[in-house]
């Protein structure tokens, strides 16, 4: 009985760690998979494995580190599932890129507010086509379809409006470095 | 590095349009540059970070309309937001919608603390955002009083002058206590003690809570249909009417089926017991016997549909799925998953198990809560399932669902290794059982020639097919892998086929119908065994057309013609 609380315990421990960085883990999934919804499901598949293995997990060790171990794995299995979507980049990119992975620190917050400042100044079609496809979680055919533009408009669309924020972002965080 | 080039390159992966000399320049780049690292974790990040802020933005405005939810007895709180802890759950956005995973593995006290803690940041962050809205305008207030013009010949006022400068004043003191409340939202540290703990009255083991106490009952479902006296609330039920919060259903000899709003199906054989029927933040409810087939439609982020019953608790946390439970005392409780991912918790161990698609689990006292492959007695292809090669083939749509249709083609003869056009279905087979082959379609061609215009063979990897004596024609056709399937001709419309549906003599030779002991072949079903489990490859080509498959169903139990309006096994 003693044993079961204990263990009660750890899966808290590690399910509160998981809800305080479930906005890095899903933004390092989409990384690796940039679709929305199956990234939703491979955070999902994360969690509960976390959870299952909760006993595994050290206190006061690097949890990010553990999580995105998981979540390497998940996402290739993910890959392997779908043979419709794309393939995934081959195990030497997907290798630098978990080691090149954002860290869990201030300079993240600050990126994210500046993003939102940057999201007020976008022009009302960049906004509609951002909303499409972000909020509504539409593809760019069926964007094209709503906006009865052509599938390379929308794309162009998309790449200059977050090429926008992009540099809008940078912009702001050099003046708040300053 | 060229940025430009990259920056081309992240946005073909991110809309998942990258070609395979797109992802080597990639792949080569990341592998090669640190730069280029850095900007895809920039760009990446981006577009995580809008996908985020869009989907809080847009729970904000839910949180603006939803109303405060209808609670059990609330224990007496300090700190608790006056306007209901819901509209702010919503507004957390995911975060916190992964706390209401949280809570539903926790006990009841960790529970409050973690939906106090969410709703604290939540309030944190909208005090925040308020305060920066009115620097907002205090902003726009002061550059208008700035751009105020002046006398036309260049020098101010001296009383409007005045006017202005007090006003920037006071503007500047409504700026001072507007930056003194953002320093305090954004310093502000959690009350050590949110919730007021209460003593826990001692529970008895495994009783569930008592249905809780409500205003007005919701609507939960509604009841799509019903067999038999079904009751609800210990009074006979009928189709069309409301299942609302907490009520409790019997089946009974009689079945229940019940629609969500969202599409959820869920129905209830003879036999059930099921109570504590609840939506408030995710579907739940208490099964106390019986058994039960839900299709379950996603369910909404941090709100997993719940099945419960004694001995254990199934969490529905994937995509689509289906799901069957029987909640039997010696049993435990069985979970079958068909399609998807669902949480199963033993109530006695407190251990859980992810049983995923084509798996099942048994939660019961002392038993060992290990998912497990689910027998595959019926296979259902379809058009969704084909992929096509060269252009005999090709998906059409019609009302009752998409179909294949081949292009009017007659084969005397061919090796089908040699055919370059054929459709191609994967799916999942036990290995070393007999599954019969029944096929569904119609012979699409008009006039006297019919009877040349409906024949298809499935070929079959790795695997063994067996088949009553075809016609010599067949033979370039058939091999020990194949099946022979003809005779839509002589039917109108759709029908299922098991082979060749001309009369034949058992040895083989064709006869008229009617003519001599002649029995059709389909009625006699071919067979397909595979050599090796999991996954399974077919092949169908088409021998005479124009034909339309509709679906292609390998079945361990259908041993005769199923009804022409059936479309697969039955659930």
């Amino acid at each position: 009985m003693i044993r079961g609380m204990e263990q009660d315990r750890q899966v808290q421990a590690v399910q509160r760690l998981f809800v305080a960085h479930t906005s890095l883990l899903k933004g390092f999934i989409l990384g690796l998979l940039p679709d929305y919804n199956r990234a939703e499901d491979v955070l999902q598949e994360v969690f509960l494995t976390l959870t299952q293995k909760a006993d595994e997990f050290t206190p006061g060790t690097d949890f990010t580190a553990w999580a995105r171990a998981v979540a390497r794995i998940k996402v290739l299995h993910r890959y392997d599932q779908d043979k419709r979507a794309p393939r995934a980049l081959c195990a030497e990119a997907l290798d630098a890129l978990v080691a090149a992975a954002p860290a869990m620190d201030e300079s993240r917050s600050f990126r994210r507010q500046a993003l939102n400042k940057c999201l007020e100044q976008v022009a009302p079609t960049a906004r509609k086509i951002l909303d499409l496809r972000y909020d509504e979680n539409l593809a760019p055919p069926e964007i094209a379809r709503r906006l009865t533009w052509t599938v390379d408009a929308v794309h162009v669309g998309l790449a200059k409006v977050r090429k926008f924020l992009r540099e809008c972002s940078q912009r702001r965080l050099e003046t708040q470095g300053a | 590095m060229d940025d430009a080039k990259l920056l081309a390159l992240l946005e073909k992966y991110i809309e998942g349009t990258l070609d395979d000399a797109g992802r080597t320049e990639l792949e080569k780049l990341i592998v090669s540059s640190v730069a280029a690292r850095t900007t895809f974790w920039e760009y990446l990040e981006q577009h995580a970070f809008i996908g985020e802020l869009g989907g809080e933005a847009k729970g904000r405005a839910l949180a603006r309309l939803e109303k405060p939810s209808t609670r059990r007895t609330p224990a007496p709180r300090r700190s608790r937001p006056s306007s209901g802890t819901l509209p702010f759950l919503i507004a957390a956005g995911l975060l916190i919608g992964f706390i209401v995973i949280l809570i539903a593995s926790m006990s009841g006290t960790d529970a409050d603390e973690t939906r106090s803690l969410a709703a604290f940041r939540a309030k944190q962050a909208e005090r925040r955002k308020a305060a920066e809205a009115r620097l907002k305008e205090i902003e726009q207030e002061r550059q208008r009083l700035l751009d105020r013009p002046v006398a036309p010949e260049g020098k101010p006022e001296p009383q409007k002058e005045e006017e202005r400068k007090k006003a920037l004043e006071a503007l500047a003191d409504r700026q001072r206590k507007v930056d003194e409340e953002l320093r305090q939202a954004i310093e502000d540290k959690p009350p050590k003690v949110i919730v007021e703990k209460t003593p826990d009255a001692p529970k008895p083991l495994f009783v569930p809570e008592k249905a809780p106490t409500v205003v007005a009952a919701a609507a939960v479902a509604r009841i799509a249909k019903i067999e038999g006296g079904v009751l609800v609330d210990q009074k006979p039920a009928e189709a069309g009417q409301d299942l609302t919060v907490g009520q409790r259903l019997e089946t009974g000899a009689g079945s229940i089926e019940l629609l969500y709003g969202d599409g959820t199906r869920v129905s209830f054989a003879a036999g059930s017991v099921a109570r504590e029927f609840k939506i408030d933040g995710g579907k739940r409810f208490w099964m106390d016997a019986g058994s039960m087939l839900a299709v379950v439609a996603k369910q909404p982020k941090g709100q997993p549909m719940v099945v419960e019953s004694k001995h254990g608790e199934a969490t529905v946390v994937g995509t689509t799925l289906r799901i069957r439970i029987d909640p039997e005392a010696v049993k435990g409780m069985r979970l079958d998953v068909e399609e998807g991912t669902v949480q199963l918790k033993n109530r006695m161990s407190g251990k859980t198990a992810l049983v995923e698609s084509g798996h099942y689990a048994v939660a019961a006292s002392g038993g060992e809560l290990k998912p497990m492959l689910l027998p595959i007695d019926e296979i259902l292809l379809t058009a969704a399932h084909a992929k096509i090669t060269g252009g005999e083939w090709r998906v059409s749509k019609a009302p009752e669902g998409n179909f294949l249709e081949s292009a009017p083609i007659y084969r005397k003869s061919a090796d089908t290794n040699q055919l370059s056009s054929f459709v191609t279905m994967t799916f999942d087979a036990e290995a070393n059982r007999d599954y019969q082959v029944w096929v569904r379609g119609a012979c699409l061609g008009t006039g006297a020639t019919r009877d040349y215009q409906d024949g298809v063979v499935v070929k079959f990897v790795r695997a063994q097919t067996a088949q009553p004596k075809l016609a010599p024609e067949w033979g370039p056709f058939v091999g020990p892998d194949s099946v022979g399937l003809a005779g839509w001709g002589r039917f109108p419309g759709t029908r299922w086929m098991a082979g060749d549906g001309d009369f034949f003599e058992p040895n083989g030779i064709r006869v008229e119908p009617g003519k001599g002991t002649g029995r059709p072949g389909d009625e006699m079903p071919a067979t397909v065994r595979f050599t090796r489990p999991g996954s399974q490859t077919l092949r169908l080509f088409v021998v005479e057309g124009p034909m339309r498959i509709d679906a292609i169903w390998l079945s361990t139990t259908q041993k005769t013609r199923p009804d022409a309006a059936q479309v697969g096994p039955v659930k």
